[in-house]
């Protein structure tokens, strides 16, 4: 099983792991370009991990990230895809930072935008936030309309993007 | 229900109108349980699955989505009040608690306020009022200049003539003024005309009154307050101080008490400054005065709170005294039941701030589920908290997710309780200010008590990071990833829409669509 992670540093983890009498050992982690050499292993309870060392981890994961409490600190580290970029923003979809509100479009589809052009406006935590344009493109969707209430996460507009 | 407190009291009440939300009004609404009085809620819309409304004998529905319709709407929780029988309204903190016009029509409407007379509100809210009222009771303000002129100019040219009196470096502070609004700062003469008519333009936007005045700039100074409690019958006593230096913005993150710069000399004239303030305005209820204390040890009259206090928790466990109950104490009329000789400093508390915010990028405020809560526990261990496991965090109220507070023999043993309770809070699905917290308590400037106002922009000028990651956490996510752990998050609704999914009956978290408080 090999799994990426990546931590609130844009730090890359590799690692891979099997299952043995002791739980799931790890075969190999590397940290970006750097191995690791480690001897941990873990057993998984129903809301928590105990790693070899004694230590214990509660964790949950939302989205695509897990969330650890280790040893009295709270990580976040976000599992990516294999083979696959981190940026969601590489197939063009663009996603609500923030749950808030649509207040403007200024694109249609069909439209060719520029890199930096803002698409739509939103409000979030009582704040304007931009959408632009991640590159030249043209817009393929549109997943909005003014008003609308949006969640995080949630695709707003698709652009594509001129290679 | 157990009212025999309220026996001979000259204003009785049973049922209380809690005009506020989240944690306060959880506070409140246990300090009613206990005195034997029935509480009834108030809330909006999007809090109908908070907390406090499970927690309260009786909730109202205020309808509209915004504040103004719901905890600001004074004709409506009034006639709320009125309607389901409520003798008695406590505001807690922020929202009407410091409108003297709320007050005035409460009383008006014949309902009891629990909290001091509107005049008192309008005294200490108009600050260049108070700062007369202080000195002509010889307490002592921060030197400067109050404006009177009302024409622009003249007042500019006031402005000017004052500055040069004061001296560098000064402020420019509204007189209607709070939260920041309508102050500038002013560290060269060539700036003073600019910054006046920003702070003039800005207080007269913000408040509707431009009048401003001019106090020197008390650097590195300590903010210290003194709680007082006053009854209907003119007795003010003082429950002593609470350190209140570390601040980001002008905002508490940790409070203490006792303050560790604080003599019992310096205590007892601090204390005398604080009752005859609280007497100058003929104050009545909880309140709070604020004073900066410089490095020479000499104190000054920010300003009083004339409410609750969000810290009120570390005089409680200090004093033994229950503040929010001795509220109603006073409202029902009743004589304080103790003098100044019997209030006694026990041992050291500290309160930190748990805020829904990520330090790590500029304090920003956070959101999400609370996936997993899990509050620490144990001896000399209070949580305060408006919020429970499964709440969502929204953008629409304040980040403040729940206040920890410790006490325990002394200060160094209330900071070793702190790191510990820290270190057993888990919150998991929003990012929190705990890790924040815990390298806060453990710097060495902090643990030798050189703390001011500016503690965290000196100690972080670069902002802080995350924790690192860890061997352990990588291996932690992947062997839960591996063996399939639940998907606890992936159940919860993720906002307006919100239904649930509902595949797993075990899952605790389906029944999710709450707001945080």
């Amino acid at each position: 099983m090999r799994y990426e992670f990546q931590d609130p540093n844009g730090q890359r983890w590799q690692v891979a792991l099997s299952s043995s009498e002791a739980g799931l050992a790890i075969d190999s982690l590397a940290r970006g370009d750097e191995n690791i050499v480690s001897h941990l292993s873990a057993k998984v309870g129903a809301q928590q991990v105990t790693l070899s060392d004694g230590s214990r981890a509660k964790l949950c994961k939302v989205g695509d990230d897990w969330w650890v409490h280790h040893q009295g600190r709270t990580h976040r580290v976000t599992i990516l895809e294999a083979g696959t970029d981190d940026s969601q923003i590489s197939d063009g979809s663009l996603v609500a930072p923030m749950p808030g509100t649509i207040l403007d479009i200024m694109v249609t589809p069909g439209e060719s935008v520029s890199s930096g052009q803002p698409l739509l406006l939103m409000e979030a935590m009582k704040m304007e936030h931009k959408i632009v344009s991640p590159s030249d493109g043209t817009i393929e969707n549109l997943l909005c309309n003014i008003g609308d209430r949006v969640d995080q996460g949630a695709v707003l507009i698709v652009v594509d993007a001129i290679e | 229900m157990d009212r025999r407190w309220m026996n001979g009291a000259s204003r009785p009440f049973s049922k209380v109108l809690i005009a506020n939300r989240g944690e306060i009004a959880c506070r409140i609404i246990r300090a009613c349980k206990e005195a034997g009085l029935s509480s009834l809620a108030i809330y909006a819309e999007d809090d109908a699955e908070s907390l406090f409304v499970e927690m309260s004998d009786e909730s109202v529905l205020l309808p509209g989505g915004d504040l103004a319709s719901t905890y600001l709407n004074v004709e409506l929780i009034i006639k709320v009040a009125l309607e389901k029988g409520a003798h008695a309204i406590h505001p807690g903190f922020g929202f009407l608690s410091e409108r003297a016009d709320f007050a005035r029509a409460v009383q008006e409407a014949g309902l009891i306020w629990i909290g001091p007379p509107a005049r008192a509100i309008e005294s200490m809210g108009d600050k260049m009022t108070a700062r007369r009222l202080m000195r002509q009771a010889g307490v002592p303000v921060i030197p400067g200049e109050e404006i009177d002129e009302l024409d622009a100019e003249s007042a500019l040219s006031a402005i000017h003539e004052a500055s040069q009196r004061v001296g560098l470096p000064l402020m420019i502070k509204a007189s209607a003024g709070g939260g920041g609004k309508g102050m500038r700062m002013v560290s060269d003469f060539s700036e003073v005309r600019s910054a006046a008519q920003a702070a003039r333009r800005e207080a007269e936007s913000a408040f509707g009154d431009g009048r401003v005045y001019i106090e020197k700039m008390l650097t590195s100074s300590r903010h210290i307050e003194i709680q007082i409690l006053a009854d209907s019958l003119g007795n003010v006593i003082h429950l002593a101080e609470r350190e209140c230096s570390v601040q980001r913005r002008h905002q508490k993150v940790l409070e203490e008490a006792p303050s560790p710069v604080v003599s019992a000399a310096l205590r007892s004239q601090m204390g005398a400054a604080a009752v005859n303030a609280a007497k100058a305005v003929s104050y009545e209820g909880a309140g709070t005065v604020e004073f900066l204390v410089t490095s020479h040890g000499t104190f000054h009259f920010l300003e009083m709170n004339t409410r609750i206090q969000v810290e009120h928790p570390i005089t409680e466990a200090v004093t033994g005294v229950d503040l929010v109950f001795e509220q109603l104490r006073i409202a029902a009329g009743l004589p304080l039941d103790r003098s100044q000789s019997d209030i006694k400093i026990n041992g050291h508390a500290i309160e930190v701030r748990i805020y829904a915010e990520d330090p790590a990028s500029g304090f920003l405020p956070a959101i999400g589920p609370l996936v997993l809560y899990q509050a620490p526990t144990g001896p000399g261990i209070r949580i305060d908290s408006g919020i429970r496991q499964g709440d969502q965090v929204t953008p629409a109220y304040d980040p403040m997710l729940a206040k920890l507070v410790v006490h325990a023999a002394d200060r160094k043993a209330a900071i070793r309780r702190l790191a510990r309770a820290l270190s057993e809070y888990v919150i998991l699905g929003c990012t929190t200010n705990i890790d924040f917290l815990q390298d806060l308590i453990s710097h060495p400037e902090y643990l030798s008590a050189k703390t001011s106002t500016d503690f965290i922009e000196l100690n972080w000028p670069d902002g802080w990071s995350n924790t690192a990651t860890g061997t352990e956490v990588v291996l932690a996510a992947a062997s839960a990833e591996a063996s399939g752990m639940q998907r606890l998050g992936s159940n919860i609704s993720s906002g307006e829409d919100g239904e649930p999914l509902r595949h797993d009956p075990l899952n605790p978290f389906i029944s999710i669509g709450r707001h945080l408080p």
